[in-house]
């Protein structure tokens, strides 16, 4: 291939021909790029692939049913219920929406509608750098600062005696909602800056105050950019292992009190246990199993999210 | 009223009309800024209850800016200032406590392009119903249909009210628009080249329009076509660069102006 394209330039005389060949410089570039492209196409796919073949390999093996039901995760004891993993990702991602999502829209339509330009702006910048902080500072400070406000908070509810801790739902929950609030609030300010202006100025030259026309005309018109931007913020809660791992309890069956004691979540497992599975082992292909359900779960969310916003295009 | 010699011009321009008509709205010394940028200075005005005031001057020459002070929507615009004094029934609408929003459910305004909401024709119709609080449904059919009459727009739209505004033509949607902001029932209509998107037919049934509305209401329209202004209105002010060079009656607007600019203008050697 190499020849094919380097060979004929070699001997171009000095001159412009009007009908040319590939430059050489160009054929190299190109080349480069196309391999670039199949590089990385060809990683993902090879990704998904294993992921995908190792994965099934692992349902096959402890059955679908036990994998999605069963409440006891001891791989090493040849007990794999994912039971405890699926609920914990759930209820900390579904926690996390409850709690920052509704906020994050919230405060967009604020910014949007109410807040001046400068604060709108000012805020942006600070939600954009929000929105870059790694995972593991986050789970660092809720486990240093955050878990004992929820141990108080959690006696304080169940009682002195009871058998909880910080660790556990409520904190993943609570952690992950701040966590995807910044990205819920950016994506949320991007679908109501796509309202268009006329029609906030016919909604307020129809006597409607801010607060009717941002309730009236702009959050109607921008509603499946503010699901998107919500659904986003899910896929990315359900998917978050670092900080969750630091918070969540680590203990591998579902939580004694649902929301103040420790359980687990998929990615928080997968990262526990991996240094102890040996490839080829039952214990190893489950792990890719659940990764599998993760992933399963994303491009649904993913699918949606993208039938959505082209329906907000139209 | 910073500028006291302005005063004279626009009374002996009203007296000359020989218009006993109360006054609706006043501007006095009103100077618009875009942020540094002046768009109108000094402007001050008239408008008599009933009948329709045209303005009229070439693109970029502040009449539109001074149409959208009227009922305070220049107030979205992020970095405008407002000097100056404007009276609707004698009331100052730039004074301390007034509500814009209040305001504008007595100055409505239709816009240059049509704006229909994604909602159905009724919707649009009767939203600035139901955002004023009115939700009985009897009241709002009965509305809906009296504008939308008023807007010569009943007849087409009657047997698709549930249907979207946005699948009406452009000249109709437009009606629907007009049609939005009569249900709210203003005393003010102002409408910002209403016509200048659409083909002549769908211009004819909007000038209609405007010359049956002026019995009801006030109406102030700013356009660019002149032919326009003299068919609809009967009094006409002319802006350019900013000023409020000379306002009138109609007819002598357009046969015998006093300013040099305004004369230059009509006659087509600028614009």
């Amino acid at each position: 291939m190499s020849n094919v394209l380097i060979a004929p330039s070699v001997a171009e005389p000095r001159r412009v021909p009007l009908t040319g060949r590939p430059r050489p410089g160009e054929a190299v570039i190109r080349g480069a790029l196309v391999a670039c492209g199949w590089f990385v196409l060809a990683t993902t796919l090879a990704m998904l692939g294993f992921l995908a073949r190792t994965g099934i390999r692992g349902l096959g093996e402890v059955g679908v049913g036990a994998l999605l039901s069963g409440d006891t995760w001891k791989p090493e004891a040849g007990s794999f219920g994912g039971l405890a993993l699926i609920v914990g990702t759930f209820a900390t991602a579904l926690g996390a929406i409850a709690l920052g999502a509704g906020p994050a829209v919230l405060a967009a339509v604020w910014l949007t509608e109410f807040a001046g330009e400068s604060v709108a702006r000012g805020y942006r910048r600070v939600m954009e750098i929000a929105s870059a902080v790694p995972s593991v500072v986050y789970g660092w400070l809720a486990l240093v600062y955050l878990v004992p406000i929820f141990e108080k908070l959690a006696h304080a509810i169940r009682g002195d005696d009871a058998p909880v801790t910080g660790e556990g739902i409520a904190a993943s929950a609570f952690l992950l909602a701040v966590m995807i609030a910044p990205t819920v609030l950016l994506l949320s300010l991007d679908a109501l800056s796509r309202v268009p202006r006329p029609l906030r100025d016919a909604s307020a030259a129809l006597g409607a105050s801010p607060w009717q026309t941002a309730f009236s005309v702009s959050v109607p018109y921008g509603w499946r950019g503010l699901l998107v931007a919500t659904f986003f913020g899910f896929a990315r809660a359900a998917g978050e292992t670092m900080a969750v791992q630091m918070v969540i309890g680590g203990a591998r069956r579902l939580p004694r009190d649902f929301f103040f004691s420790p359980t687990t979540t998929i990615s928080a497992q997968i990262v526990m246990d991996m240094q102890e599975a040996r490839p080829g082992t039952p214990e190893n292909d489950v792990l890719y199993s659940m990764a599998l359900v993760l992933l399963s779960v994303s491009v649904v969310v993913v699918l949606v999210t993208r039938a959505m916003a082209r329906g907000q295009a139209r | 009223m910073p500028d006291d010699i302005k005063l004279p011009a626009v009374s002996a321009a009203t007296v000359s009309l020989g218009q006993n008509a109360p006054l609706k709205m006043r501007a006095r010394g009103l100077t618009v800024r875009y942020s540094e940028k002046v768009a109108i200075k000094d402007v001050s005005i008239d408008v008599h209850a009933g009948g329709v005031l045209a303005l009229i001057g070439p693109s970029g020459c502040g009449k539109s800016t001074f149409l959208r002070s009227l009922n305070r929507m220049n107030d979205t615009v992020p970095g405008v200032s407002v000097d100056g004094h404007v009276e609707l029934d004698g009331e100052p609408i730039y004074g301390p406590h007034v509500d814009p929003v209040l305001v504008r459910r007595r100055v409505g305004m239709v816009f240059q392009r049509s704006n229909p909401f994604p909602k159905s024709i009724f919707e649009n119709v009767a939203y600035g119903l139901r955002i004023a609080g009115i939700d009985e449904k009897r009241i709002l059919v009965e509305r809906v249909e009296r504008a939308l009459r008023q807007a010569a727009l009943w007849d087409e739209a009657k047997d698709r009210l549930h249907e979207s505004g946005l699948g009406l033509s452009g000249g109709q949607q437009q009606r629907m628009c007009i049609a939005r902001a009569l249900a709210v029932e203003p005393e003010v209509l102002l409408m910002d080249e209403p016509a200048s998107a659409l083909d002549p037919i769908a211009t004819a049934k909007i000038e209609d329009l405007v010359s049956e509305l002026r019995d009801d209401l006030t109406i102030v329209i700013v356009t660019h076509n002149m032919q326009q202004a003299a068919r609809v209105s009967q009094r006409t002010g002319f802006f350019y660069m900013g000023r409020l060079v000379e306002v009138g009656e109609t007819t002598t607007i357009f046969t015998r102006p006093k300013e040099r600019e305004t004369e230059d203008y009509i006659t087509g050697r600028f614009g």
